[in-house]
């Protein structure tokens, strides 16, 4: 049986408009990851993680999503906030002086950021390619680019 | 034999001679050294068993089989830190970086004064670390397997007249894979997993993955086995409940799960210090942005140090990660910190670990977790900001363009004329970014019963037959990676077991 989803349609509408803003992931990105794929990667991510930490996730999302009112003092929530206002909003959370407040986005900021890093395609365009680093490893040759032994 | 979850088909009843809990640096080591000796041993492990064959280099997937809570297990406080913790066969040090240092005798003369282990000195620790250093092959990482990161610590630590060197690893035909923490694919660090577990395998002993041990149990002070449930290896579900006799027990499950199962089985002692004192050695890593390709992926992420402050307790060590875990680190939102990982192959680290005053505690949750409250004091907060400073000041020697700091409010110093920037900050606790990889002393070993929870032997107070050997001994900050420590001490601990047992 698989685990529960751990998020609702609502709080994975809000993670994808999160994750188009953090990473960002336009539709035509160049590696084919849009943020659909990177809240997949999250709910995949999250969902064996024990009920305790999985509501706090939900909390921070909550958050996110209600904030904006006592962050930047705009009466609306982040997914219909402006391009510019979003950004301006992220970066107070980043920089709140609540540390819970800054907490909670951390969190949400680091699984985005892995979400979209994690994908084999983003990884191996960035120069890392977990498949091959393993099978050099495994056949006993050093990695290319080592300074020393691997040349 | 290793025995996995999805092969039970039935409550387990056992009876052993000596039943160990855990088989990570202490968990292991006592299973191989006891069954060289001809003892009984089994070996009961909530993680899972996962084979190198099966190492993908993929940092998060690994992350995912590997870590307690995927890695996300962290202190509850201002700053809350993370502490991630391995659950698998081999514990933490299939996950670990392989560094090995000995404990610094300053820290020794500590414990003989405050604690009363005049027993455990220099002299007597050295054939110890010995023989595990020869079973572990404990060498200087070999240049060949260094990374630029290396080259680049180097360069600025010579620059700035600090000491620096390679580390101790404990390795075998090393080839600087790069991924040390999310298992290493080929074997070469000599975890557990490879090293001695096998050992006591060949040798005899049995151990059962997927197993959960929920309670410790004793009767008229003496220990007589433990109790607890198989879990599917899939799913993490409880399959069966489990019951195991044995002669010894040696608890070795950590210093977050030791503690918890003492207090679930009432054997909190008298001294009111179980789960208390709790130390983490809490680190911070600055990253920076140099002009040349450098890949500092390529090759071993902790292969080399810095010495120059290791008196004050700062030990320097490299601790890179790949990009998909090193994102987190960089700074920025949006397109900038797109623009910063378009460069990854510029960017290079450097980290220090600070040893702690500061203490925290394990705290049992009703569902048989541990959670960690620890609180940073004044002393130690003001040793990592000046860290913090020395690492800034490391990374524009060796010719950093851009450093990138873990401080709210200063993300970022884009030239050395910054420094002084930083200099004059005064960042609270709260505004760091610290994380944390070697937790202990929440059963801290001590000649007097009020002020301990096991004895200088490492014999839980007032309780027959049962042993504490693992991280949560200790009485204070090793100030140094522990693990060759743990070992050394599981080694001397497995001739006590023995011997009690009789012939
Ligand atoms: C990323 C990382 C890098 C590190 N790098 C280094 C390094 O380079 N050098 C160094 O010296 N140290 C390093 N460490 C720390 C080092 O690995 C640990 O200090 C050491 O492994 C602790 O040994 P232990 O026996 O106390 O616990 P562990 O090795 O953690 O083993 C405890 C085992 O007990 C099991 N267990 C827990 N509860 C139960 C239960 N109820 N029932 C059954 N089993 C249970 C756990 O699943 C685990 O496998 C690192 C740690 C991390 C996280």
């Amino acid at each position: 049986m698989d685990a529960p989803a751990p998020f609702g349609p609502r709080e994975r509408a809000v993670l994808e408009r999160l994750a188009a803003d953090l990473v960002p992931v336009a539709r035509d990105d160049p590696h084919g990851v849009g943020p659909g794929d990177v809240v997949e990667w999250v709910v995949r991510w999250v969902a064996p993680l024990p009920p305790d930490i999985r509501w706090g996730l939900r909390a921070a999302v909550a958050a996110l999503q209600w904030l904006p009112v006592l962050v930047i003092d705009e009466p609306t929530r982040y997914t219909r906030l402006a391009a510019g206002e979003r950004m301006r909003y992220l970066a107070a959370l980043e920089a709140h002086p609540l540390y819970l407040v800054r907490s909670l986005f951390k969190v949400l900021r680091s699984f985005t950021l892995m979400g979209y890093y994690s994908r084999p395609r983003v990884t191996r365009a960035l120069g890392f390619d977990p498949d091959r680093v393993a099978e050099r490893s495994r056949a006993g040759h050093f990695l290319p680019g080592l300074p020393e032994g691997g040349r | 034999m290793i025995l996995t979850g999805d092969a039970v088909h039935g409550p387990l009843r056992e009876e052993v001679e000596v039943c160990v809990v855990g088989s990570g640096a202490g968990g292991a080591v006592v299973a191989a050294e006891l069954a060289e000796r001809g003892r009984e041993v089994l070996v009961l492990e909530e993680g899972g068993h996962h084979p190198t064959e099966g190492f993908s280099a993929r940092p998060l997937e690994m992350m995912g089989r590997l870590y307690r809570d995927r890695g996300m297990t962290c202190t509850l406080g201002t700053p809350g830190i993370p502490v991630p913790l391995g659950r698998c066969v081999g514990g933490t040090t299939t996950v670990n970086s392989g560094t090995c240092f000995r404990v610094p005798p300053r820290v020794l003369s500590k414990w003989s004064k405050d604690h009363g282990l005049a027993d455990l000195d220099e002299a007597a620790l050295a054939p110890l670390y010995e023989r595990v250093e020869a079973r572990i092959e404990v060498r200087s990482a070999p240049v060949a397997t260094l990374s630029a990161n290396a080259s680049f610590v180097a360069r600025g630590a010579e620059a700035l007249g600090w000491r620096h060197r390679p580390l101790l690893r404990n390795i075998h035909e090393c080839r600087g894979t790069g991924v040390c923490a999310f298992g290493c694919p080929r074997g070469a660090k000599q975890s557990m997993l490879v090293s001695y577990i096998p050992r006591a395998l060949a040798h005899g002993a049995r151990l059962h993955a997927n197993c959960r041990v929920e309670r410790l149990r004793v009767e008229a002070g003496r220990a007589l086995g433990v109790e607890g449930t198989v879990l599917d290896p899939e799913t993490d579900r409880p399959r069966f409940p489990f019951s195991v006799r044995a002669r010894a027990l040696v608890l070795s499950a950590g210093t977050v799960h030791s503690p918890v199962l003492l207090a679930r089985s009432g054997l909190a002692g008298g001294s009111r210090e179980l789960g208390r004192n709790l130390r983490i050695h809490p680190a911070l890593k600055v990253s920076a942005l140099v002009a040349e390709r450098v890949t500092a992926w390529a090759g071993v992420p902790q292969g080399y140090c810095v010495e120059e402050f290791a008196d004050e307790g700062i030990l320097m060590e490299e601790a890179f990660t790949p990009p998909e875990v090193g994102c987190i680190a960089l700074p920025y939102l949006g397109h900038r910190h797109r623009a910063l990982m378009e460069r990854y192959d510029h960017v290079v680290n450097f980290a220090a670990l600070v040893s702690d005053s500061s203490t925290g505690r394990v705290w049992p949750t009703p569902g048989g977790r541990g959670v960690m409250t620890y609180r940073l004091n004044r002393a130690d907060h003001e040793a990592l900001v000046r860290t913090l400073r020395l690492l800034a000041r490391l990374c524009f020697a060796g010719g950093a363009e851009r450093v990138f700091l873990p401080m709210l409010g200063m993300p970022e110093l884009a030239s050395p004329d910054d420094l002084s920037r930083l200099e004059a900050a005064r960042p609270r606790p709260g505004d760091l970014e610290l994380a944390a990889f070697h937790p202990m002393g929440t059963c801290r070993m001590g000649a007097d019963p009020r002020r301990s929870v096991v004895d200088p032997r490492l014999r839980v107070h007032g309780v027959r037959g049962l042993w504490v050997v693992d991280a949560s001994v200790f009485p204070s900050s090793l100030s140094v990676n522990p693990q060759l420590t743990i070992m050394a001490m599981a080694t001397r601990a497995s001739g006590d077991i023995h011997e009690a047992l009789g012939g």
